[in-house]
């Protein structure tokens, strides 16, 4: 390939390079040794290269379950599988490929590449991506050790309800299905956050919105989507969960509650979750094809409108895999409009990557194959997806294999092969060696054909009547052929699948160096050597365009950039006592701001084994597994958020105060990232909230509602309490604004109290109803949401209780104020939730 | 690669410190905002609303919600278009103020790019503002039970 614009080693004075002053930072961000080192390392290189390797393992067990199947179907009347296995196999697949693979994949991918991308130095949170990668580990082997109990969940990893409730369900399968993925939820939303956060803060300067590379804005569409769609899967495995322990009845008909309820909120969640999937396949594609066509992207704006745009109307989709279940005709007539019309953004992307490749100088090497390979491939699955959501063709394939062929064009089509494309673009940069162009180019063509050969028949499969999710058939319904053809097809496929490692393995022995830059690609994350250091970026490059390494001849900056430059001066090759950062405005990537990045610790290591404790202690219900589960998350509670000394010599050295020419260390308000984090954690809040208020207003008026609305007494006492929250809120918050010490201390003891006695009022109402939650719908609901309300009590009180020991022992300390400030945002939190609650369970009913 | 066929940014006959100040005008963060995210979340609050309104009308088992759903393309299905309408006017405005050194390497500054973003939105998302409230000509607006 020829060479970019921007020299390798680009001679501006910005990057002259003190070599003292370079080893002590290389130092500083160098990588933690021994065993206890790889526990405690917590840099987004070496954690991201270890989630990449997870993911693709979990890939290739989920792959071989798909074989299995494969193999009972190709003939009938087999008995390869018994019906158990095959149903556990299927489930298994699905939860595998959809949980443990592809979204931790996704997210690996960016935890790696994103801050090489966006020219910083690491990730906003690298403790919460360490805590992220071990929670997940632990979550999917969590999920695969039922298989040694010999209860491996069986209902589907959809889990439709009643088929997945203790009745038609008995043993631990489903419990440890549901545990098991809430732990991998919560560790993909904490990802999804912190690359949210990333993307909007954490850039080079220049780097504005219409600069972002592509990726990064499919990043942000993803984390939004994440945790918008995720917070009701993790509400609705909370409610099977309880229901599944005989503690509710949100799913009992009997008892007032509703299946229909679980299929609402689990596909609210599972059919964003495909463009959850789809929507980063589509950042990386877009990342790819500029580079071998050897042009600037077709119709950026465009495309990134299409992909918010997917983004938006996905939530809109769900109820087109409930066709058949006999909602309203106009109400189906609202989700068919959107899946259709969701074809057209989709076809912008596509018309735009086969624009910039027509209008291109196209270079045919493996990872512009795989792109044209998905372009085909998902162009099918979505003529068949346009097809399915329809109503009156959906009705007549519903739960066929014609659904099945559509699903796996689409994912395997839309997301698989994008993959396999980034692997062959990305991982000369991971390992530093090209891979084997031929052995690349082989992998491409066996997986075209193969793919096509296993999947293309379930069409046809489908519309003879073959159902999905059965174990085996009867001959003589003419399925017989097609079958076998599907499954050659599919062992050749899995096979071809696995070339990737053989390529790799002979890359690693045997591949070219790569170079910063073997694509000669546009993108800063080339810019860095191969494989990265983990102390990237020394000098923190100046972006003036999309593709700065195509379009600049420096990444130093101009001297119209003088201001910027001396802004940003302490961060050139430099701090060296302690880990340090660039923050920067959301829309224009101006320098606002200095950020102390934490050093390697055990502490995100201990805390993944206390949770992986405290799920296996609820899912046996033993305390004495949960007990010691939960200390170990209090101690590493207390451990993760201990003061240290890197933070002290931040604080010295750069002080909390802008002045002319500096930027502040950001500690404490919007400036600092545990601010946007905090909002972040109360959108999932709220998301979990409105998830709970949906569900009980969906299941009003069954039976064991009450004809009258609930006692009142503790509930209005209680909303007393939330305004008072509000006001000691207001000014212990004022407090730490005007460094009015007094008024800070004040307010912040009395909202400690107020939080305290809120519990009291909220369990009062409670008791009040005189029902137990699993008497019937009704109390199930209302009773989650007080508990959900406690909760959020709760956390106002240990936010608080932490505010004011800093305010009595180091009250000048700026990270107190810092503290102090999340819990401002909590305390509002608290108090408007409430009040929301209030007026759905206690006003309306008498409004009604 | 791409040299010949586009100018440095850094070039100073094209870049006259353009790169990196872009010279166009900054347009207000209100109009920015509701032309780059007014049309989706128009849509979502319509969506809603009208999947509620269907479902209460048919649930009380009332005449009417058909005219309803339909009337609900009016206001939101305006005001998506009309998003629309203004992210285009204040982009050609830009377009009629920027210098001809402009356009070169990038095509517009932060505020084109998303006001471009915001023209395309407001066509998508009317448009479905208007196919989903006309679903009921289609359908029958209540689940038939049968016998």
């Amino acid at each position: 390939m020829e060479t970019g614009t921007v020299p390798r080693v680009d001679t501006h004075p910005y990057f002259e390079v003190d070599e003292a002053r370079s080893r002590e930072f290389e130092r500083v961000w160098g990588a933690a040794r021994g065993i206890l080192g790889y526990l405690r390392e917590i840099n987004n290189i070496p954690i991201a290269t270890r989630y990449i390797f997870a993911s693709f393992a979990f890939f290739l067990v989920g792959g071989s379950f798909a074989l299995l199947m494969r193999t009972q179907l190709a003939v009938p009347q087999s008995d390869f599988l018994d019906p158990r296995t095959y149903n556990q196999l299927f489930t298994m697949h699905g939860t595998t490929m959809m949980f443990l693979f592809v979204i931790p994949f996704i997210e690996a991918v960016a935890n790696y590449f994103l801050p090489l991308m966006l020219g910083t130095r690491d990730l906003p949170f690298p403790r919460m991506t360490t805590l992220a990668l071990w929670t997940y580990i632990w979550g999917g082997l969590f999920i695969f050790t039922s298989f040694l109990f010999g209860e491996a969940p069986e209902a589907g990893w959809f889990a439709y309800v009643p088929l997945s409730n203790r009745e038609f369900s008995p043993g631990l399968g489903m419990d440890f299905w549901d545990i098991g993925l809430s732990v991998a939820e919560i560790a993909a939303m904490g990802a999804g956050a912190e690359l949210l956060i990333a993307v909007l803060r954490m850039r080079a300067p220049g780097q504005a919105l219409h600069r972002l590379p592509i990726f990064a804005w499919a990043m942000i569409v993803f984390a939004f989507m994440i945790i918008f769609a995720f917070t009701p899967l993790i509400v609705g495995t909370l409610m099977l969960e309880l229901d599944r322990k005989a503690l509710t009845s949100f799913f009992v008909p009997e008892n007032g509650g509703d299946p229909l309820l679980w299929q609402h909120l689990f596909w609210f969640f599972g059919h964003p979750e495909v463009y959850i999937m789809f929507i980063p396949a589509l950042g990386m594609v877009s990342q790819i094809v500029p580079v071998f066509t050897r042009r600037p992207l077709v119709g950026y704006p465009l495309v990134v409108m299409a992909m918010i745009a997917i983004g938006f109307v996905s939530f809109g989709l769900w109820v087109h895999h409930m066709f058949a279940t006999g909602l309203s005709p106009t109400a189906l007539g609202f989700f068919a409009a959107a899946s259709l019309l969701i074809a057209i953004p989709s076809g912008v992307q596509i018309f735009a990557w086969i624009a910039t490749i027509w209008t291109g100088r196209p270079v045919w090497r493996t990872p512009l194959l795989f792109v044209v390979g998905f372009i085909l491939i998902f162009v099918m699955g979505g003529v068949t997806g346009t097809m399915v959501g329809s109503v009156p063709f959906d009705l007549q394939v519903h739960d066929s294999f014609f659904v099945v062929a559509h699903f796996h064009y689409v994912l395997i089509g839309g997301v698989v092969f994008p993959f396999y494309a980034m692997l062959y673009y990305w991982m000369p940069k991971v390992t530093g060696r090209l891979l084997s162009e031929r052995l690349g180019k082989w992998q491409f063509w066996l997986m075209f054909v193969s793919f096509n050969v296993a999947f293309f028949p379930m069409h046809i499969l489908g519309l003879l009547g073959m159902p999905r999710r059965i174990y085996t058939y009867e001959a003589g319904l003419g399925w017989e052929t097609l079958n076998l053809v599907s499954t050659v097809g599919a062992w050749v496929f899995g096979l071809s699948a696995s070339l990737i490692a053989v390529n790799l393995l002979w890359s690693l022995k045997r591949g070219k160096p790569a170079g910063a830059n073997p694509w000669n690609a546009g993108t800063l994350e080339w810019w860095e050597p191969s494989p990265p250091p983990n102390a990237q970026f020394k000098f923190i490059p100046f972006v003036r365009s999309r593709d700065p390494l195509w379009d600049q001849t420096t990444l130093g900056p101009l001297p119209e950039e003088e201001h910027e430059e001396r802004l940003i001066e302490p961060l050139r090759s430099a701090p060296t006592r302690w880990r340090g950062a660039l923050i920067v405005s959301a829309l224009d990537a101006r320098p606002i701001a200095i950020v102390q990045m934490p050093r390697s610790t055990i502490w995100p290591f201990v805390m993944s084994v206390g949770f992986v404790t405290t799920f296996a202690g609820l899912l046996v219900e033993n305390l004495w597994i949960l007990g010691p589960g939960l200390a170990v998350i209090g101690i590493s509670i207390i451990g993760w958020f201990w003061p240290d000394k890197d933070q002290d010599a931040a604080i010295e050295e750069i002080g909390t105060d802008p002045g002319p020419g500096k930027l502040p260390l950001a500690i404490a308000g919007p400036i600092s990232n545990g601010w946007w984090a905090m909002l972040v954690f109360l959108l999932v809040m709220a998301t979990a909230l409105a998830t709970f208020i949906a569900s009980y207003f969906y299941l009003g008026d069954g039976p064991g509602w009450p004809p009258v609305a609930p006692p009142a007494r503790s509930a209005t006492l209680a909303t007393f309490v939330a305004v008072a929250v509000a006001a000691t809120t207001y000014i212990f918050a004022r407090g730490v604004r005007r460094k009015t010490l007094r008024a800070r201390r004040i307010g912040l003891i009395a909202t400690a109290a107020l939080a305290l006695a809120f519990l009291v009022p909220a369990y009062g109402a409670w008791t009040e109803l005189g029902l137990r939650a699993r008497d019937s719908a009704y109390a199930s609901a209302v009773v989650t949401i007080l508990g959900f309300e406690w909760l959020m009590a709760i956390v106002l009180l240990v936010l608080v209780a932490g505010s004011i020991a800093w305010a009595f022992g180091k009250p000048k300390d700026p990270r107190g104020d810092g503290l102090a400030l999340l819990a401002e945002l909590q305390g509002y939190f608290m108090t408007g939730s409430w009040a929301v609650v209030f007026v759905v369970l206690y006003l309306l009913p008498r409004l009604w | 690669m791409v040299t010949g066929a586009r100018r440095s940014a850094d070039d100073p006959e094209r870049r006259g410190g353009e790169s990196a100040r872009p010279d166009e005008r900054r347009v207000g963060a209100a109009t920015l905002l509701f032309s780059f995210l007014g049309p989706p979340v128009l849509w979502a609050i319509h969506f809603n609303l009208v999947y509620f309104l269907n479902t209460l009308f048919c649930s009380g088992g009332w005449g009417g919600g058909d005219v309803v759903v339909m009337l609900t393309a009016l206001p939101f299905g305006a005001a998506s278009a009309a998003s629309g309408i203004i992210a285009y006017r204040n982009w050609r405005e830009l377009r009629e103020g920027r210098s001809l050194r402009v356009g070169l390497v990038e095509t517009g500054g932060r505020s084109s790019v998303l006001l471009v973003m915001g023209v395309a939105a407001s066509v998508l998302f009317t448009l479905l503002i208007v196919l989903e409230s006309f679903a009921p000509i289609y359908v029958p607006p209540c689940a038939e039970v049968g016998p």
